[in-house]
């Protein structure tokens, strides 16, 4: 495995190891455009979040504690900035099934896809704590971005 | 053109003016509501210079919008006095607090939801769609001061993100979820409300295209949802409605669809090349990927023979429209059309912005939580309600050369 700044690349990507209470996790290679996967339906990361910028804005989210009780995590940049490259500007970040696997994320939208929406608690969360501003708390919330 | 405005500070989810009013959702689930007249009044008060353009533009504001007020304002004394006044007050941008005002307080809807998407206010009935229904409350408005039931009705259990109000019928869009209708929303005593039910898939915003429903499943995806409908009975009043929607077709056509002998060429590719639509009535108008806007017009051919089905209606072109061949910006967030002015509010990630004949003018240099116009309205067609941050705008258009 070649050595990457703080991760290891690896087959299906660059694996951050486990770190101060952040878990292991996997920038997954078939959320980057250039790995050619060409499935329409998987979101893509843009250029400006290389996989260390992706390790990052997961690591807040666990340590922020932006997700559901046992469920899944999700991300926004402050101040918020495109994150995909249909420019989405939050994120999902899966818990894995099996605990000694690594998390992984992606883009998300729900104005694109039902499943995306944000749970009240985390949106609740990132607005009482000024992480996002009013007015992306309504875009959330009436599914526009 | 001139944007008049002035901005009441608070905690706001959404907007509404009506029948002499400014209806304000509050943050903390409660309706606030305020006389315009009472609005001018304190701010006259407070600003002499504002007086007497000021009650004009906001508490008789139909007077900028009809013909009558556009002859008197002709008037060589009253054109100089009325285009002196603009130059006065066009950066007055006073900063006013809710207690400044005479306020009725409705919180009856305390704890029932978390936030207000959208409102929309028809036939006295106060809509407002939730982050977790649709709720309406009938008021009392002939009264001097507003009064409402106790309680409020809940009439749907989901998300609901946009409304839209006519011929007795509300349509409630719930993004994923689908569009919800009910029909025959004022029945006469003794009969009550139908469950809004579902008549179209994923849906963002609908309008109104002469009598029948548009459904923006996406904001380039306008679908058309064709109605039967009756007429109110002369006891009745809705609004000016004189017809009341009693059915919507099974079958949802895109836009695209409606092209015929008499259609311009590529009216359909319009919409299929187009990163956002929008109408006002029958005019739809396309943006393309270069900001151009275009429009065409939805007919509906004459139907005199009730025995055979109602022709299919066509798009034909519109090359007088006033916004046809106007550029937009990149990055549209939602539009609100002003037919008074053939005008355009439109938000972006940071802004509100208005397009006419004469360009762009920026309304408001921040993010908007809410942002509304009148075009149904007679007394506020040349109004905006924008909700930021910390309060509300109230925005005037106004063209100087009258």
């Amino acid at each position: 495995m070649d050595s990457t700044k703080n991760g290891q690349k690896c087959e299906e990507g660059i694996r951050f190891p486990a770190n101060g209470g952040v878990h292991a996790y996997l920038s997954d290679v078939r959320h980057r455009e250039q790995s050619g996967s060409g499935n329409q339906h998987k979101s893509f990361w843009n250029e400006e979040v290389p996989p260390e910028k992706e390790y990052e804005l997961f690591s807040f989210s666990v340590l922020l504690d932006w997700g559901e009780e046992g469920g899944n995590n999700f991300g926004v940049m402050d101040p918020p900035e495109p994150l995909g490259t249909r420019k989405e500007v939050l994120a999902k970040f899966w818990r894995p099934v099996n605990e000694e696997e690594p998390w992984h994320g992606h883009p998300i939208s729900p104005k694109l896809r039902k499943g995306d929406a944000i749970p009240k608690s985390v949106l609740a969360k990132w607005h009482d704590e000024f992480i996002i501003s009013r007015s992306l708390y309504m875009k959330i919330m009436r599914q526009k971005v | 053109m001139k944007a008049i405005k002035f901005f009441i500070r608070g905690d706001f989810d959404s907007a509404y003016l009506y029948r002499g009013r400014l209806i304000l959702f509050s943050r903390f689930s409660c309706i606030a509501i305020l006389e315009l007249s009472d609005i001018v009044d304190k701010i006259q008060e407070k600003f002499p210079y504002t007086a007497p353009f000021i009650e004009w533009c906001f508490a008789k504001n139909e007077w900028l919008s009809n013909d009558q007020s556009r002859s008197l304002l002709k008037h060589p004394l009253l054109f100089r006095l009325f285009n002196r006044w603009l130059t006065t007050v066009q950066n007055w941008q006073p900063d006013l607090e809710l207690t400044d005002f005479r306020v009725i307080l409705y919180e009856a809807v305390k704890n029932c939801f978390d936030t207000v998407l959208d409102c929309v206010i028809y036939n006295g009935r106060i809509y407002f769609a939730t982050d977790n229904s649709l709720y309406h409350i009938d008021a009392d408005w002939l009264r001097k001061r507003v009064a409402f039931p106790p309680t409020l009705t809940k009439r749907l259990d989901t998300r609901c993100v946009s409304l839209s109000a006519r011929y007795g019928a509300i349509n409630a869009s719930s993004a994923h979820d689908g569009l919800f209708s009910a029909f025959n929303e004022f029945p006469t005593t003794g009969e009550s409300f139908r469950e809004p039910s579902i008549i179209d898939g994923p849906s963002w915003k609908s309008d109104w295209c002469s009598y029948d429903i548009v459904n923006y499943d996406a904001s380039f995806h306008p679908r058309l949802l064709r109605t039967t409908r009756e007429p109110v009975s002369k006891e009745k009043t809705y609004e000016r409605d004189k017809l009341f929607l009693t059915s919507v077709s099974e079958v949802k056509q895109p836009l695209s669809s409606f092209v015929g002998k008499e259609s311009p060429a590529g009216a359909n590719a319009r919409f299929e090349d187009s990163r956002l639509v929008f109408n006002l009535n029958q005019n739809f108008y396309t943006v393309n990927s270069n900001n151009e806007i275009d429009s065409v017009k939805l007919s509906y051919p004459r139907h005199s023979n009730r025995d055979e089905p109602a022709p299919e209606p066509q798009l034909r072109a519109n090359p007088q429209n006033a916004l046809s061949s106007q550029k937009l910006i990149d990055e549209v967030l939602s539009t609100c059309t002003m037919p008074v002015y053939d005008g355009l509010v439109f938000e972006t990630c940071d802004s509100v912005k208005f397009l006419s004949k004469d360009g762009i003018i920026t309304l408001i240099d921040e993010a908007a939580v809410a942002v509304k116009t009148y075009p149904k309205s007679i007394d506020y067609q040349n109004l905006v309600t924008v909700v930021v941050e910390d309060g509300v705008w109230l925005i005037c258009m106004v063209d100087e050369n009258v």
